[in-house]
């Protein structure tokens, strides 16, 4: 009985050593793995048995000293054995085969890390976002090949049928790996043409990342790794600014809420500043340069998350942005927004006016918050049955049960 | 690791395109194939005659057919195809944004499969 009490509780020691790695290391170890050969698949696979080895042996031998190396090694194993297995002997490049004879922990450079790992995660991140992949391969492979999440959940996030998003993820690291797209961080100039795509698949797993999408908390993981790596960049700390203020938003149950009716002792203070302070540094790193978009964005959540300290929303500072923000980046969000700003400072039927342009532009039909937007100024302006119609398109257009279910609501 | 960069533009001939603008392209392409032979990454380069001068064989139903005309029909053609050997895609796609027609077309960039050599096909790698 004490024995088994014993071996019981160092499997649960193993097993959350071996969860603790996986959550820490996951894209560290894939980065590395996969940056020689470029064979990502190959790479999550050889992770991947070396976590199930862990599961074996960690619970028996005790845990590793050194448990990323551990797995690492194990890894590298798997991975030679696969180059030379006969199906590979013939592709697998005879330099790799070679390299794999030493061992794998000469790939550790204490004076690079302290940790021994040395990270490629920058390098796996532009490989995820390069211009030779499919942009909409891009936020799952991030999501996959970094953060460890399986083709099913993605899926699920991306409301795509599991199969359809397995096959989007294994084209993907097949392209990276046969037509040879390099692990490498370029110079300076190449990296800033590169990094708006990759700044850009991290905000599309932001925008994704609804209560109950199962992806709650990871784009902010994905954007304050990203700006770590690029430590110099504003727009990458005003990316992690902007995540991590809309999640100190977040509401896990309940109804939905819109943002000026919350209460913001729902809000996650400690996330507030951790997001204002990511802010701050964004702009200590260009003072006087353009604004960029992520800034303007970050800027906008700061200003409503100021109210948990000043118990009101700055509107007119809120104006100045989205005006910025249109001109920097004219989405279709932003002009929605700035038109719901507008309504609320000049009234609605400059709110209305503000609407008026986006009559015909590409997509706006489709565009539920242009459609809840509408509805909600048209209803401001006494216009009730031209609410009652806007509603509907909007009610129609909603993916959300909580939201449809709050639009039903105010459309009486 | 070899890519095979396929220049593909609208066909132009001197009469449309004038003398002195075909000498012009003429000395860019003879630039370009220097800078990527001074780099050691050129294996062959070959500019096409016009698809008026194509001709394709096919097997239709089991018999052979002789057509002229391009494989396919369309406003931008193959025009030219310059093979070199670099480390990574995106030395390749460098090479290729210096390529004199991307200024009227567009140039695919291909990684090979296995080429043939001292008698045998070998993997590219």
């Amino acid at each position: 009985m004490a024995a088994e009490r014993v071996s019981t509780a160092a499997a649960g020691a193993a097993a959350a050593a071996a969860e603790r790695a996986a959550r820490a290391s996951y894209g560290r170890l894939v980065a590395l793995l996969a940056a020689r050969s470029g064979d990502l698949a190959l790479a999550e696979d050889a992770l991947s048995a070396a976590f199930e080895q862990a599961l074996v042996n960690w619970p028996a031998d005790g845990v590793p000293r050194n448990p990323d190396g551990w797995l690492l090694t194990v890894a590298r194993n798997r991975q030679r054995d696969v180059w030379r297995s006969p199906a590979e002997r013939s592709r697998a490049p005879l330099d790799d085969l070679a390299e794999v004879a030493v061992s794998p922990l000469d790939d550790m450079d204490p004076d690079v890390d302290p940790g021994g790992i040395p990270d490629r995660r920058l390098e796996l991140l532009l490989v995820c976002a390069h211009p030779a992949i499919d942009a909409a391969a891009r936020t799952p492979l991030m999501l996959q090949a970094v953060l460890g999440i399986e083709a099913a959940r993605i899926a699920r996030a991306f409301a795509v049928p599991p199969a359809a998003m397995a096959q989007r993820l294994v084209r993907a690291k097949r392209r990276i790996r046969d037509a040879r797209i390099p692990f490498v961080v370029p110079g300076r100039e190449a990296l800033a043409e590169r990094l708006p795509a990759v700044l850009e698949a991290v905000y599309g797993c932001h925008v994704l990342e609804r209560p109950g999408s199962g992806l709650e908390g990871e784009a902010q993981y994905l954007a304050v790794l990203l700006a770590s790596l690029v430590p110099h960049e504003p727009e990458a700390w005003a990316l992690a600014a902007l995540v991590t203020l809309s999640s100190s938003r977040r509401r896990p149950d309940g109804p939905y809420v819109p943002l000026d009716e919350q209460d913001p002792r729902d809000w996650d203070r400690a996330l507030i500043a951790e997001g204002e302070s990511y802010l701050r540094r964004s702009s200590s790193l260009s003072p006087s340069g353009a604004l960029g978009r992520f800034r303007l964005e970050a800027a906008i959540q700061a200003v409503h998350c100021a109210r948990a300290r000043t118990g009101t929303t700055d509107w007119p500072a809120l104006l100045t942005l989205y005006r910025a923000l249109v001109l920097v980046a004219p989405s279709l969000g932003a002009h929605v927004a700035l038109a719901g700003v507008v309504g609320r400072l000049e009234g609605p039927a400059a709110g209305l006016s503000a609407l008026e342009p986006l009559v015909g532009r590409p997509g706006v039909d489709m565009f539920q918050p242009y459609w809840a937007t509408r509805a909600h100024l048209l209803a401001a302006a006494g216009r009730r049955e031209e609410a009652v119609v806007a509603y509907d398109t909007a009610i129609a257009l909603t993916d959300d049960d909580t939201v449809r279910t709050y639009l039903r609501g105010v459309r009486g | 690791m070899r890519y095979t960069l396929l220049l593909h533009y609208p066909e132009m001939t001197v009469e449309s395109l004038g003398a002195e603008a075909m000498e012009e392209g003429q000395r860019a392409f003879r630039s370009y194939a220097s800078a990527l032979d001074a780099a050691g990454v050129l294996l062959s380069a070959e500019v096409l005659q016009p698809s008026v001068s194509t001709t394709t064989v096919r097997l239709v139903d089991g018999s052979l057919q002789v057509q002229d005309g391009p494989f396919a029909d369309t406003k931008e053609q193959l025009g030219g195809t310059f093979v070199i050997d670099v480390p990574d895609l995106d030395a390749a796609l460098g090479w290729a944004a210096k390529a004199p027609s991307v200024a009227w077309g567009a140039v695919e960039v291909r990684p090979g499969s296995v080429f043939y050599g001292d008698g045998a096909w070998r993997p590219n790698a």
